[in-house]
Order: C-alpha cells, then sequence, then structure tokens
C-alpha cells in the first residue's frame, strides 16, 4: 500500500516588496550584492494582523471545494509551521475550526521550518498507512517576515510569507512515496534561532533592544538570527551528500528522477547543489525569484507550482529536498500516479482573511 | 596554484583591481566585502581552487594574506 498527493494549492499575501523598496531602506550595494547572490527581485509579505494561518486557510478552503472535498471527509489536519498564531494552542486546532472539519479529525502541529514538506508528509503517509487516517490536509505555512528584523539587512532581502495546502490519499493503483529520508544535526541549532522566543530566555526589556552585529545587520533577541556561512556552508555540503544518501538508501540514480526539486533558500545555493549532483538543466526548477524563500512553505509550493506548469506527469519521478533549521533535512521521491489530476489553478492569491 | 591565480578570483569575486590585493590588505577595506560576498567567496575558493572555508575560517579573515595562509594551510603552494 502506498499513499498519493491528490491535490495542491498555495496562496501568497498580497502585498509586494520589491528590491526599489530594498534599495532605500539598505542602500544599493547591499541589495545588489544579496540578489546577486539570491536571484530574489520581490517578496510576498503579509499585511499587520495577517498570518501564515490565514494563507493556510485560504490555500487549504479553496483546494477542497476546487477537488469537490466535504471538509466533513478530513480525519488528519497537520499545520506545519515556526510561526503558529499562538504558543498554546496548536493552530492546527485554530484551523479545525475554521475550516469546519470534523470532530473525528486528528489535528496538530509539527514545528520544523525549512524542512517541514518532507517530515509532515512522512507523517501522514505513516498515519494513512497505519489505518490512523484515510484523508489527509497538511499544510505548510510560514510567515517569517513577522519575526524578522526591518532593519536586518541579511535576511529581509531573502524571506516571504505563504502557505501551501496538500491532499494525501491511500493509492488506488500506481504511484505514491518511494521513500523518505529524514536527519537532523541538532549540534547547529544556534545557528538558526530567535533566542527569546520560549521558556530557555524569557522575553524581557532587555531582550527587546537592538543589537547591531559586527556584520552591520540590526536585531533584538526577539528576532530570528541566522549564521549565514554556517547554514551557506551546511546547505552547499551537507544537502548534495543527504541526497546521494537517498537515493542510494531508493536505489535510484539522477537518471531516475524526471525533476529535482530543492527548497528555495537561494539560487546561488541551488544552483551549487545542482551542480555538484550534476542534474541536467531540464531536471531543474525554480520558483523565488518574485516570492522569495518561503521557509517551510517554500518546497510544497514549488511542487504545486511546477504542477501548475505541467511539470508533474504520470508516471513520472520527482525528488523533493528541504533543509534548513535545526539543523535538519528531509528527502523524498514520489512517483506519480498514471491518473494524475491535472494541476488545481485556482487563484493563489490572499484576500482579506475571514 | 600560481599566486595570481587565486588573486585573481578573489579580484573577480570582490570585483576589484588584481593589483590591490596585498597581504596587508584589510578586506573591510573593500567596499563590497560583505556578509554576502563572503558567502559567495567560500563558494568560489572551492570550486575553482579546492581550497574549502569552514564557518570558522570566515570569521578568521582579517586581511587578504588570511586567504593565502589558508591555502597553504590545506597544502596549496602558492607560486610566484
Amino acid at each position: 500500500m502506498n499513499t498519493v498527493i491528490t491535490g495542491m494549492h498555495y496562496c501568497l499575501p498580497k502585498k509586494r516588496l520589491t528590491n526599489d523598496e530594498l534599495v532605500s531602506r539598505f542602500g544599493e550595494r547591499q541589495i545588489k550584492s544579496i540578489v546577486k547572490m539570491a536571484g530574489v527581485q520581490e517578496r510576498r509579505v503579509v499585511e499587520a494582523g495577517e498570518t501564515a494561518s490565514d494563507l493556510a486557510y485560504l490555500a487549504a478552503i479553496r483546494l477542497l471545494a476546487g477537488r469537490g472535498i466535504d471538509p466533513k471527509e478530513i480525519d488528519l489536519l497537520i499545520f506545519a509551521s515556526q510561526t503558529a498564531d499562538y504558543q498554546i494552542p496548536a493552530t492546527a486546532c485554530v484551523l479545525h475550526g475554521r475550516l469546519g472539519l470534523d470532530a473525528n479529525c486528528a489535528a496538530f502541529d509539527i514545528n520544523l521550518g525549512c524542512t517541514s514538506y518532507p517530515y509532515s508528509l512522512s507523517v501522514a503517509h505513516s498515519m494513512i498507512l497505519s489505518g490512523v487516517a484515510h484523508k489527509a490536509l497538511v499544510l505548510n505555512a510560514d510567515a517569517l517576515t513577522t519575526v524578522i528584523h526591518p532593519l536586518d539587512r541579511g535576511l529581509v532581502p531573502l524571506h516571504g510569507d505563504g502557505a501551501a495546502a496538500t491532499l494525501l490519499e491511500p493509492a488506488s493503483g500506481s504511484g505514491g512515496f518511494v521513500g523518505f529520508l529524514l536527519g537532523t544535526d541538532g549540534s547547529g541549532y544556534q545557528h538558526l534561532i530567535i533566542p527569546a522566543s520560549g521558556a530557555r530566555i524569557r522575553r524581557t526589556d532587555e531582550s527587546k533592544q537592538e543589537i547591531r552585529d559586527e556584520s552591520g545587520i540590526i536585531r533584538t533577541k526577539e528576532h530570528l538570527y541566522m549564521n549565514g556561512p554556517a547554514v551557506f556552508h551546511f546547505s552547499i555540503y551537507k544537502v548534495p551528500e543527504v541526497i546521494k544518501q537517498a537515493l542510494n538508501r531508493f536505489n535510484l540514480t539522477i537518471n531516475d528522477l524526471d525533476l529535482v526539486l530543492l527548497h528555495q533558500a537561494n539560487k546561488t545555493m541551488v544552483d551549487q547543489i545542482y551542480r555538484v549532483l550534476e542534474v541536467p538543466p531540464e531536471k531543474r526548477f525554480y520558483f523565488m525569484e518574485k516570492i522569495g524563500n518561503l521557509s517551510g512553505a517554500s518546497t510544497p509550493t514549488l511542487l504545486a507550482e511546477a504542477w501548475r506548469q505541467n511539470r508533474l506527469r504520470p508516471g513520472t519521478r520527482t525528488l523533493l529536498a528541504s533543509f534548513g533549521v535545526g539543523l535538519s533535512w528531509g528527502v523524498t521521491v514520489i512517483e506519480w500516479p498514471d491518473d494524475l489530476k491535472p494541476a488545481f489553478t485556482a487563484s493563489i492569491e490572499s484576500e482579506e482573511a475571514s | 596554484m600560481k599566486r595570481t591565480d587565486l588573486k585573481q578570483i578573489i579580484a573577480q569575486e570582490l570585483e576589484v583591481e588584481l593589483e590591490i590585493l596585498h597581504p596587508d590588505l584589510e578586506l573591510s577595506k573593500i567596499e563590497n566585502y560583505d556578509s554576502v560576498s563572503v558567502l559567495s567567496l567560500m563558494l568560489a575558493l572551492d570550486e575553482k581552487a579546492g581550497i574549502k572555508m569552514t564557518p570558522a575560517d570566515t570569521r578568521g579573515l582579517r586581511v587578504y594574506g588570511d586567504i593565502e595562509r589558508l591555502a597553504e594551510k590545506q597544502g596549496i603552494a602558492l607560486t610566484d
């Protein structure tokens, strides 16, 4: 038995943050330098009061309506995010209520960032295979711009906000997941962190003080910190290694794949991983130039967009690799069923959240 | 590896004239040297010169000569 993705949709906030606006905030030289490296021209960012779960709600409600699925049929809801609505309760419970799901539907959060997609897929897949669930709705959403200091010239140009919804059901014929490889290097947890964001370091007047580091980046302890060199080093050396490890475990090579999708962290990084793995240009796909790095929503949005652009075909294989905060990584290979449905092409634009 | 070849790689990445790269040149004085360009340098040095730069190495870079010393430490002899 296997499970298959039977539908996907994503949603982006309406507000755009362009490089022109960033030039006036950070200066031309800084933006030129980061645009050259990251390849991001524009990002979508939430408005005040708009949350990652609002975007996830819209993606989910449109997907369910578009696929003709009664919300009561969903018996597993996973919300994977690092920008939840509340510390307590799980945002999945809030969404369960908003979406009008059945009382017999399990709902919980997964707290992971960039790697959340393969992790949440593997959890939903396993719960369906074990008979606990039958129709899963996986929501991957992040609004990282709400936790990045507006004067952090290293992070602001890279990130946007967004959400993706995925429907997972038992496979009725061909297709499904070839396997998952998930991993963690917890010795690097401090390289991507909001220091004052939980029980370890409490929020105080001191944690609200702005700090300017040696490279001129401004933040407080209540904002996201990234050790750029450490994360970059991890991504360009560790990620190709784990993808090779996954392919070896699945008895596949790059030749057996039709599409290789990588977390859209930044274009230089993604290109380097493609180069090391010798992925030919026709198997590459990018979706970051106009939206930025969406953290946990990045890989599913990339997959949904590939579907919308007709890059997923029946019987073909797609590799997904996500990596980042933790530090962690996740790789999966999906075989698309012979009866793969056409892409769901409703609007991806947000509207006022209800 | 020729010293000028290494300088060429760095000059290209940091968009400076090769001639200004002398051992005592403070990297922070280079207009294009910042937290982003150091990542490009990490990539270029590995790809084009086989020099592996760890995150700790990037923190230790103060002057251009530190890059040559990093190369030599990794057994890459620089010839004039």
